[in-house]
């Protein structure tokens, strides 16, 4: 597959989604960064801005098995990795039998994640970052690709629970849907409340899925862009030289290693998706705030002055402006 | 690529020249006008060349620098991106310019197409400098302004250039003299001395430091010269004009020369040549007595050894005073050579003071006067012969005296003393062998030569009328007792209670009539 092909394969899905997803094409494009660098992703927006339906749209339009868990409080890790249940066989024996739980799926959308308790939650976190379950001591891969598209509410909305930090990190983006425009939820009430709802044909298999992320990780990365990532995950650090002063104040603990790994995958996918054979340093910094927005933690004083991780993000793309020439005059 | 991004460094280096020179042109000019502004503040020549040539050095070192600054392949390939936000697509080309695969060749032919169509003027445009270059224009105007408006320090500027151009003047011709003096025997280190002086003349552009330097070395040569230097410069020549005119000897020409001739002749010689010859020696041993006591003295051995017939101690006597009348004449060569550099610093001094004088254009100064008088005496002749008169010199010139720096002083000559002669003008002849009439050797009705006719009434007796070219037993060769009268009227005035310009003056005097 050239990176042309994939880039219009990329280009089928996403409109494919769209006819069924109304504008958010923001919101459309990150999810498809997710879906080209096989990183998890998650929504956050309050309920009834089509969250469910984007992943769901998404994954139909992607010829692969896919699942969906809406999280509960009462929602037992088993009820996600699969278990272990007793079958007796027609001669009579009885023996424990796996049986593989929603999470065994190439697209997994995990609706509501945070209305889960934290030891449910916690039942992700291997099949998130290994791609495995482990379940009677014994470790299951699972199918590839793999890919966990998460929806949350606001953590301020009744029934939730905070995500833990190593859960959040182990999404690729976190993007936050917006409530739509008057223009577009006109259009969504006509699509959703007449005789015929649009739905979205596949367009794309797992084999070429698997090639499409195999060619997106191949694209090159100059090392100025890699070190600008960095530059920008380091910026984040409250500790670090480089850190601007609402950092030093608000911020925790900054980004992870896995922001710098992010917003480089993502990069590539973005370069992908705009028909480029490498990745650019605009590539890093359009996907900083997916991917740097939920790795940080933030502090009480943030939260006080309703300083929010968008912001904080934003104060270090500022602090850490775009590499130049360095030659005076010129950019 | 490769093609556009030789295109892009040569315009990276432009725009850098141009940001950085607009970046330091706010201070460069600012500072040149200061430097200039320090025009107004003293009357210095430097600050404006200094100021246009810090303006030129900063040109020079951003032109320079941008030329030979190194600009990193990689530094013009994100320039490029960064200008024509190609994503950068010639950054990635660069890194990735040897890799293969599925991205290698659009790596390159992205890279390739995006500089086939690219400016280098659209991709580097030259920054906005527009305020720093106001900022800039306002110093260089004000500069400028400062430059070419009238500034009262150009005045003090130009006299000093004159006072630079005349200490260099004076300063040349002592030079010149210096290297005249250190021809003369025994006067190198008076030479060496003028030597210095011109160095510290050529290191100033004051006058009235030029002219203290002056004074210092005139102080200098003034005590270099011996207060007896006239009578024995008069002694000297006057004894090579006295022989000169009456030959002691068959041979030479000098009284060195002659003297030595007649220490290997005299022994040939009669008795009564002999005796002839001890007479003249001892008339001029008495007259060298004074400036040249040497010669005098072997002079007179030789005359008294004649007369006691010992010929060859008057032949040793005479080596003597020859060998003794050219240490004199060596010596009073570098004493004229002295005298020379003297009367040098003196003009120069007076061409110091007179260019003050005109460069400051006030002042009042009080000068001590030193002047020499042509004398010119009317006298009235007496009875038998004894004469005076008076005579009223005439103004002399030239002196000047500087104090703070103006010219002033006047110079007054006293005339010389009348001679008798009736109407008749009496002139002192100071050419070499002219004659004098001594009072000393005077006698009452001895011929003064002076000519002139009677003028006294019926029955007076008036002059002897000998006639203008009677030379009478009085009348000496001025060269042989200049040197006595000198001394003698020098211890008088200096014995006296006459002030020191007065003193001066008649040192002067007589200086000018040894000359």
């Amino acid at each position: 597959m050239t990176p042309e092909e994939c880039a219009d394969h990329a280009a089928a899905i996403a409109h494919q989604v769209s006819r069924v997803i109304v504008g958010q094409r923001e919101l459309i494009d990150d999810v498809l960064l997710c879906l080209l660098a096989e990183g998890h992703v998650l929504l956050e927006g309050v309920p009834g801005l089509g969250k469910t339906q984007l992943l769901k749209t998404l994954a139909e339009t992607v010829d692969m098995p896919w699942s969906r868990i809406q999280f509960t409080p009462d929602l037992m890790p088993a009820d996600i990795v699969g278990t272990q249940i007793l079958q007796q066989s027609e001669d009579g024996a009885r023996e424990l039998q796996f049986r593989p739980g929603p999470i065994t799926a190439n697209l997994v959308l995990a609706d509501e994640v945070n209305r889960a308790t934290p030891k449910t939650q916690a039942a992700m976190l291997e099949a998130m970052q290994e791609r495995a379950v482990t379940v009677a001591g014994e470790t299951r891969p699972l199918p590839r690709p793999f890919m966990v598209m998460a929806t949350q509410n606001p953590l301020e909305m009744e029934g939730t629970y905070p995500l833990p930090e190593a859960q959040l990190d182990r999404f690729l983006l976190k993007a936050l849907v917006p409530f739509p425009s008057a223009e577009d939820l006109v259009t969504v009430i006509e699509r959703t409340t007449g005789a015929a709802t649009p739905t979205p044909d596949t367009v794309c298999d797992a084999p070429t899925l698997r090639t499409m992320i195999a060619l997106t990780r191949e694209v090159p990365v100059p090392d100025h862009v890699v070190r600008h990532a960095v530059d920008l995950v380091i910026a984040s650090h409250p500790n670090q030289p480089t850190a601007p002063d609402p950092i030093r104040r608000y911020v925790r603990f900054g980004a992870s290693p896995r922001g710098v790994q992010a917003m480089i995958l993502a990069g590539k996918a973005r370069a992908i998706l705009d028909g480029r054979p490498s990745v650019s340093i605009d590539d890093v910094r359009g996907v900083a705030t997916a991917a740097m927005r939920h790795r940080l933690v933030v502090g009480y004083e943030a939260t006080a002055d309703a300083t929010t991780a968008d912001d904080l993000v934003r104060i270090v793309l500022d602090a850490v402006p775009a590499p130049t020439s360095g030659i005076r005059g010129a950019q | 690529m490769s093609e556009f991004l030789g295109l892009m460094r040569r315009r990276l280096r432009v725009v850098w020249a141009y940001a950085t020179a607009a970046w330091v042109a706010p201070a460069v000019f600012g500072v040149a006008a200061l430097i200039v502004g320090l025009g107004f503040i003293g009357p210095w020549a430097w600050p404006e060349p200094v100021a246009l040539g810090f303006v030129g050095v900063a040109v020079v070192a951003v032109a320079v620098t941008a030329i030979v600054q190194r600009l990193s392949d990689t530094s013009v390939a994100v320039a490029a991106d960064r200008g024509l936000s190609t994503r950068d697509a010639f950054s990635a080309a660069l890194q990735f310019g040897e890799l293969g695969g599925p991205f290698g060749d659009r790596i390159r032919e992205r890279a390739e197409h995006l500089g086939r169509g690219a400016s280098v003027e659209e991709a580097a445009p030259l920054p906005p400098t527009g305020r720093r270059w106001a900022v800039a224009g306002v110093f260089a105007v004000a500069s400028l302004g400062m430059a070419f408006a009238p500034n009262p320090q150009d005045d003090v500027r130009a006299e000093r250039e004159q006072a630079q151009e005349l200490i260099d003047a004076v300063a040349d011709d002592l030079e010149a003299e210096a290297e005249a003096l250190a021809e003369e025997p025994d006067t190198e280190a008076l030479a060496d001395q003028l030597h210095d002086l011109v160095e510290e003349l050529r290191s100033t552009n004051d006058l009235a430091e030029a002219q203290e330097l002056l004074a210092e070395a005139q102080e200098l040569l003034e005590q270099s010269k011996p207060n007896d230097f006239a009578s024995q410069r008069a002694a000297v020549e006057g004894l090579d004009a006295g022989v000169a005119e009456r030959p002691v000897a068959a041979e030479g020409t000098t009284a060195e020369e002659q003297l030595a001739a007649l220490a290997e002749s005299v022994d040939a010689m009669t008795a009564e040549e002999q005796s002839a010859l001890a007479e003249r020696l001892e008339s001029l041993a008495e007259a060298q007595s004074v400036g040249n006591p040497d010669v005098a003295a072997a002079l007179a051995d030789a005359a008294a050894a004649l007369k006691n017939g010992d010929v060859a101690a008057a032949s040793a006597a005479l080596g003597e005073a020859a060998l003794a009348q050219g240490l004199a004449s060596d010596a009073v060569a570098t004493q004229l050579a002295t005298a020379t550099a003297a009367q040098s610093l003196q003009q120069a001094q007076a061409a110091l003071g007179q260019g003050q004088g005109q460069g400051e254009g006030q002042g009042q100064g009080q000068g001590q006067g030193q002047g020499q008088g042509q004398g010119e005496g009317q006298g009235e002749g007496q009875g038998a012969g004894q004469g005076s008169g008076s005579g009223q010199g005439g103004n002399g010139s030239g002196a000047q005296g500087n104090v703070g720096g103006a010219q002033g002083g006047t110079g007054s000559g006293q005339g010389g003393v009348g001679t008798p002669g009736g109407t008749d003008q009496a002139r002192i002849d100071t050419n070499a062998g002219a004659t004098i009439v001594d009072p000393l050797v005077l006698s009452p009705g001895d011929p003064t030569g002076l000519g002139g006719s009677p003028t006294g009434a019926p029955g007076d007796v008036v002059g002897q009328g000998d006639g203008p070219t009677t030379a009478g037993p009085a009348r000496v060769a001025l060269a042989d007792v200049v040197g006595d009268y000198a001394n003698r009227a020098t211890s008088a005035a200096n014995n006296s209670q006459l002030p020191p310009s007065q003193q001066q003056l008649v040192g002067s005097y007589f200086d000018l009539l040894s000359q």
